[in-house]
């Protein structure tokens, strides 16, 4: 079954000025249990695409569906099983790390016990237990991060959305990290986007990359590169996205 | 009411009472009117007795008015963070609904109203307030008062950044005193002012606390009604605004 199921989808913003179009008929399956990365450079459209997926916004054209529920009008159903670390660290900044974790965990329906149990462990598998009972606005970024994907994946979500996760976290914590969610892969399909391509190339089983609002290419890393004739992934991605380095 | 809108209203008032600008406003500045207004009283001297201002019945009034309206700063503040912060984006992404979001916000700040006017009365009778059953009412009226705060709270923590919301809710505190008859008789003005003042609910609302305190009930009906008509109305707002930006995420 496919996790997630995204047909032609399409998102438009207008202002006064212009209409912009900011995924344009974006079309690709997530499998169940798949770690799959969303590549692109900076306005490229995943950060639109990721919220159309997980019911923020709704698409103008087209069709998502995650585990068949469809994002639109069966939006509650789908967004039970979801959870999204947004780009920013989206965290209660004078809740505990601990109380954090707990709240997330009660919001998706954990009663207090297990929220508690749910976030011990959360908090060993993030090595954050130390830091458990710190205002979650004193962590540094690195940490903050590391709390607000423990966070979406507190909940067992069947299906999570990781926006850059490790943006700014120094070489261990990426380790960690990677670790954390090789181990979840077991019983969760993770959609990640990423400006690091090795740690796409090293984490994903499948990778979309996006340009202009369209999905360019799909496929594991050697379908990739066969596609794109370039051996190195840099080249790899830069040809696929339509974009070139300057000598 | 269900269990999420629950949660989240606690997870609120944590962040409210977390803060010391919560505290320093919300309880410390009440108090201190009483003082600052205290100190005023003695320095007229006997003269004080004469003018009706001065009475703690009525200068109640206006502490509750004065500190009902930093909740909506506290509450433009909280949503405004959540939605800068992006914590807002992720609990629209949970399995909340539009009606979670706004219980919570509001039951958070509701109890904080009602420790508010407790300490706001509780200091008026330690400045010479009467002890009367008319202050029980009158607490329940200053809860009320403070759903008015509320729904402008939620109204500009929906439509402000984190930046300028705060600046605006201190423009929303300053109006509401001064156009509530709080500093001035607003009978001894009147013209075009009074009923300037009367068109909006403030005056009503201080109006609603003084003729409560002194029992007054015949006067009472005229400013609970309008202030019932405002606290609707801007609630509404309210919802439609919060959708309006949980769709704008």
């Amino acid at each position: 079954m496919h996790a997630l199921n995204v047909e032609n989808a399409v998102k438009t913003y207008r202002n006064t000025k212009r209409v912009v179009t900011a995924v344009d008929g974006a079309s690709f399956f997530v499998n169940d249990g798949e770690i799959f990365g969303l590549l692109g450079m900076n306005g490229a459209g995943k950060s639109t695409l990721i919220k159309m997926c997980t019911g923020l916004i709704p698409p103008d054209g087209g069709r998502i569906s995650v585990f068949r529920h469809d994002a639109v009008t069966e939006r509650e159903i789908a967004k039970s099983l979801v959870n999204i670390s947004p780009q920013e660290t989206a965290v209660a900044p004078s809740l505990t790390v601990r109380e954090n974790l707990q709240f997330i965990a009660r919001i998706y329906g954990a009663d207090k016990l297990a929220a508690g149990r749910a976030a011990d462990e959360m908090l060993d598998g993030l090595k954050l237990a130390e830091r458990a009972n710190d205002r979650a606005g004193k962590l540094s970024g690195g940490l903050m991060r590391r709390l607000s994907i423990g966070m979406a994946l507190i909940t067992k979500p069947r299906l999570a959305f990781l926006d850059e996760p490790t943006l700014g976290l120094d070489v261990v914590a990426r380790h960690e990290l990677h670790r954390l969610i090789r181990a979840r892969k077991a019983d969760c399909s993770i959609v990640l986007t990423t400006h690091y391509l090795e740690e796409a190339k090293a984490l994903c089983d499948r990778i979309a990359v996006m340009a202009h609002g369209k999905i360019t290419a799909v496929g594991t890393v050697d379908e990739l590169e066969s596609l794109s004739g370039e051996s190195d992934f840099e080249r790899v991605f830069l040809k696929l996205a339509g974009e070139r380095l300057e000598p | 009411m269900n269990n999420k809108a629950i949660v989240f209203a606690r997870r609120n008032i944590v962040e409210i009472l977390r803060s010391p600008v919560s505290w320093i406003f919300g309880f410390v500045m009440p108090i201190g009117i009483f003082v600052i207004m205290q100190i005023v009283i003695n320095s007229i001297g006997e003269h004080a007795g004469s003018v009706p201002m001065f009475g703690v019945d009525r200068f109640t009034g206006g502490v509750v008015i004065f500190g009902a309206s930093f909740l909506s700063l506290f509450c433009a503040l909280l949503i405004s963070n959540d939605r800068q912060q992006s914590f807002l984006a992720r609990l629209l992404a949970s399995p909340m609904r539009a009606f979670d979001y706004i219980a919570g916000y509001m039951l958070a700040v509701l109890p904080l109203a009602f420790a508010q006017a407790v300490v706001t009365f509780v200091a008026a009778l330690c400045f010479g307030l009467s002890v009367t059953v008319n202050i029980l009412p009158a607490l329940l009226f200053s809860v009320f008062i403070g759903m008015l705060f509320v729904a402008i709270g939620v109204i500009f923590g929906s439509t402000l950044s984190a930046k300028s919301a705060p600046p605006l809710c201190s423009v929303v505190v300053q109006i509401a005193t001064l156009l509530s008859g709080m500093w001035f008789d607003l009978d001894m003005i009147g013209g075009g002012f009074d009923l300037f003042c009367h068109i909006l609910p403030f005056a009503h609302a201080y109006d609603l606390i003084r003729f409560t305190l002194v029992g007054a009930w015949g006067n009472v009906w005229l400013p609970a009604l309008v202030v019932a008509a405002y606290v609707t109305a801007l609630a509404v707002v309210a919802v439609f605004a919060f959708r309006l930006r949980a769709r704008r995420v």
